[in-house]
């Protein structure tokens, strides 16, 4: 055995990924296993994981590597601190403080659990993993253009790579603390929501409102310029460069009316308040778009290539990359299905496989998480309602009768959208259902869509599809605009905009396939997938969690490999 | 597969854990209604790492006692409702204020960052089983009371920040009335907790070492609870000294160059070993 292992930590969502002979194994996150949504701790657990599941020990491993040089990272940002101390002490005392707790003893940390040799411990420099991630997914030996954007990794913020087999060359950068990412984490927070975790629910506000801000925005919060292809920002209107305790100065504030708080947001679609809380976010929607637009053709002229991969926290954006799709100069566009700071776990592993082995990966398919087995106490959950067989005929005969399921089918997905395995799904016709579902269930903010999931075969019957982009449909990597029958036959499933972040089903998906045939034939082609969490915690890992959160959400119905499962005492 | 033969180390991190709650705050006089909030926000924390604290245990106690695992998931049931009724609570009472001055964002990651949870050492890999159940015992006993002297402060004649709210709401008693029955639920439910760990401590162990580890598990309790008030404190001496290093480190940023990198051929064995 021949394990390249790819480490994601210290900043958000730590995760682990692991390539076996030439196939990603498995990829795990830490929070799946610590319960915490977001742990960012070196992730001991996945590794012990690795350890005690798969067999990983210091004589199968190659080569270890971190997705992060983490000496380069700490040293950009203690420099920018230190140019004016006075204004940054706070940045610079939270630098001072994380060379101890950071990346920088990386492989003290990972020897604590696994005694290697250091010349198995390697780094990736951060954009590179997150392109690596994304040529993972490509299907064809051919060149690419890897576009990586994000809020900052190694004081980078920006990367444009060109890749052309085992070569790859970076032909632009932008450094910190001009940032796309941390542009829109800024008005993430300006709205009252939490950073790295509230930047869709600006995404879905922003189709509520007008982009009234913009030209604010693009004079003073971030540009970017062709001619000489430099990102642009005027620093004064941000404060993350200066403390990391708030992303935007009390001037952008006086600027914009007033930030909002998260615990008083507006709720009242018809209000004045409400009606700046979503130009707000229209506006930097807006910019967004055109500014990654203005990089995609920039990145183009510079490389002559238009096959591009989307990677980075920015390329989550995807109703921006619904847009992006669009662009004529695009001949196919890859957004890899975790394409944040998690996903770049498989980026960092490839990086020593690709240096030692010289050949591509194969490609990794949707579902690379582990499937823990059924507890001893499974009796006491659940219990059995019917067989593997008899079950996508119970599934869809309580679809149609307007009830919620979960499922935990094969394996788990690796980005942080629920793709059919770990999903609680309904049918998508059933005005009352979805409704339940959002509102009740997983207690979601009413601005905020839910997504809808059909075969591929029937997906351009409903929704304008990109054809230069299909694959990431697969995955719900971009949204697409509806039809017009979809306006009458399932208005729910659609956002405010008539766009939704569908996901397509392939055959190869055996249970879904299935699953929505028998749907299709009773009149329910398209059901509602979410993913299979409380609100606030982590997707389930094993059974313990399904019932745990099942008994919190008051759902019924547990679809598995094994059958259907109806919980006790709800 | 033979783990043990090969040269795997599985020490994990040790670190502190405070796992209690810092008791109620009203040192700030100006807008107790505020400190309430700020309390319940901790509160909701301290429920939340104990709700995950038992789900690790039940996890890890399945393959040998399913009937004590399925106790402790029930147990973990209880806690994530006692975390959302603190939330609740708190959304109560911003409303009834109509204002807000206290930031109480529930952002569960900052369980790990206040100190309440180490995901690297577990409470139940740290303790043996009796010893978890005696921590458990102690500390819901110990949350119990804290539970009632924070119930009684959230009554209205208690309360003058209260009193000058009801002159503007009509509903505040109903809603008053409401979080005394929510926290009438959780101090049941608190109360049933130490019960049950203390029972199952008293069959498993003798009365004088139960005494003692009782006794050693509230001093612990006392000292974390200690620290945790001394946190502002201990931030002031850290920025103090962060602010000297800076000074010393300042005239660096003339000498360090952050070098360079190379453009071309990034698939490189070499530069893959640097940090830099």
């Amino acid at each position: 055995m021949k394990d390249y292992i790819g480490i994601s930590a210290y900043y958000h969502d730590s995760s682990v990924a692991l390539i076996r002979d030439g196939k990603l194994e498995v990829f795990i996150k830490e929070e799946w296993l610590t319960r915490i949504k977001g742990t960012s701790s070196f992730p001991f657990n996945a590794l012990e994981c690795l350890i005690d599941e798969y067999g990983v020990n210091s004589n199968t491993i190659e080569k270890v590597c971190f997705y992060e040089k983490p000496l380069r990272g700490w040293l950009s940002l203690i420099k920018h601190s230190l140019e004016k101390p006075v204004e940054r002490w706070r940045q610079a005392a939270n630098q001072l403080r994380s060379f101890w707790e950071g990346p920088i003893f990386f492989s003290e940390e990972l020897r604590k659990i696994i005694r290697l040799d250091h010349d198995k411990i390697v780094y990736c420099e951060h954009h590179l993993s997150h392109a690596l991630t994304g040529l993972a997914y490509t299907k064809n030996q051919k060149k690419w253009t890897a576009i990586i954007l994000d809020g900052v990794g190694d004081g980078e913020t920006a990367s444009v790579f060109s890749i052309n087999n085992n070569k790859i060359d970076r032909v632009w950068n932008s450094k910190f603390p001009t940032s796309i990412g941390l542009f829109y984490s800024t008005i993430t927070e300006f709205l009252g929501f939490e950073v790295n975790d509230g930047e869709y629910k600006v995404m879905a506000l922003a189709a509520f409102g007008e982009p009234n801000f913009k030209e604010f925005m693009k004079k003073n919060l971030l540009s970017f310029n062709p001619a000489s292809g430099k990102l642009a920002s005027n620093m004064s209107f941000y404060e993350f460069d200066k403390s990391p305790e708030r992303s935007f100065s009390e001037k952008l504030s006086t600027q914009l009316g007033g930030a909002f708080t998260s615990s008083l947001l507006p709720s009242d679609k018809n209000s004045i308040e409400f009606k700046r809380f979503a130009d707000i976010a229209a506006s930097a929607q807006s910019l967004t778009q055109d500014v990654i637009e203005e990089i995609v053709k920039f990145s183009i002229k510079l490389t002559g290539c238009g096959n591009i991969i989307l990677s980075g926290g920015v390329a989550q954006n995807c109703r921006c990359m619904a847009e992006i799709a669009k662009l004529e100069a695009i001949e196919e566009l890859v957004i890899p299905p975790s394409p944040g700071d998690s996903g770049s776990a498989i980026g960092a592993a490839m990086y020593p496989y690709l240096i030692e082995e010289k050949k591509k990966l194969s490609p990794p398919g949707l579902y690379p998480g582990p499937t823990p087995s059924q507890p001893n106490m499974m009796d006491q959950f659940f219990s059995r309602h019917s067989n593997s067989h008899q079950m996508i005929n119970d599934v869809s005969d309580l679809l149609q009768k307007g009830q919620i399921v979960t499922t935990f089918v094969g394996k788990a997905e690796t980005g942080p959208r629920a793709l059919g395995n770990r999903s609680i799904l309904c049918d998508g016709g059933n005005i009352k259902a979805v409704e339940e579902l959002n509102n009740l269930v997983k207690k979601r903010e009413s601005f905020r869509p839910l997504a809808p999931i059909m075969k591929v075969d029937i997906a351009p019957k409903f929704f304008k599809l990109s054809k230069n982009a299909m694959q990431n449909y697969s995955w719900m990597g971009l949204t697409a605009e509806a039809l017009d029958n979809v306006k009458v036959s399932h208005p729910s499933v659609l956002h405010v905009d008539n766009t939704a972040r569908l996901q397509t089903v392939h055959k190869d998906q055996k249970f879904l396939w299935e699953l929505l045939s028998m749907c299709e034939k009773r009149g329910m082609p398209i059901l509602i997938n979410t993913s299979f969490n409380i609100s606030g915690d982590p997707i389930v890992y094993d059974y313990v969690d399904c019932y745990v959160n099942m008994y919190r959400m008051g759902i019924e119905w547990l679809v598995t490999d094994d059958g259907l499962y109806r919980l006790n005492n709800v | 597969m033979a783990l043990f033969g090969n040269a795997i180390i599985k020490t994990r991190v040790q670190k502190a854990l405070f796992k209690s709650a810092n008791k109620p705050g009203f040192r700030k006089k100006k807008d107790p209604l505020n400190s309430i909030q700020e309390t319940l926000h901790e509160f909701s924390f301290a429920e939340f790492s104990s709700a995950v604290e038992m789900l690790q245990a039940a996890k890890r106690r399945d393959s040998k006692d399913a009937k004590m695992a399925f106790g402790f998931v029930k147990h973990a049931l209880d806690e994530y409702r006692h975390t959302a009724i603190f939330r609740s609570i708190i959304e109560v009472l911003k409303k009834q204020q109509g204002r807000t001055k206290c930031e109480t964002r529930f952002i569960p990651s900052l369980t790990i960052k206040k100190g309440y949870i180490n995901p690297n050492s577990f409470l139940f890999d740290k303790f043996s089983l009796n010893r978890f159940s005696v921590f458990i015992g102690v500390n819901e006993g110990a949350a119990h009371k804290l539970f009632l002297d924070l119930r009684g402060k959230l009554a209205l004649h208690n309360n003058k920040e209260l009193m000058v709210l009801q002159k503007d709401s009509i509903h505040l008693e109903q809603v008053l009335k409401k979080i005394q029955q929510d926290f009438d639920v959780i101090l049941g439910d608190e109360a049933r907790h130490a019960q049950f760990a203390l029972g199952y401590a008293r069959k498993k162990i003798a009365p004088r070492r139960l005494k003692r580890m009782i006794f050693f598990e509230k001093v612990s309790s006392k000292i974390r609870t200690l620290y945790a008030h001394q946190a502002p404190l201990n931030r002031g001496i850290a920025a103090t000294i962060y602010i000297f290093v800076i000074s010393l480190t300042w005239p660096l940023k003339f000498f360090v160059r952050v070098p360079d990198r190379e453009s071309q051929n990034l698939l490189d064995p070499i530069k893959s070993k640097l940090m830099l």
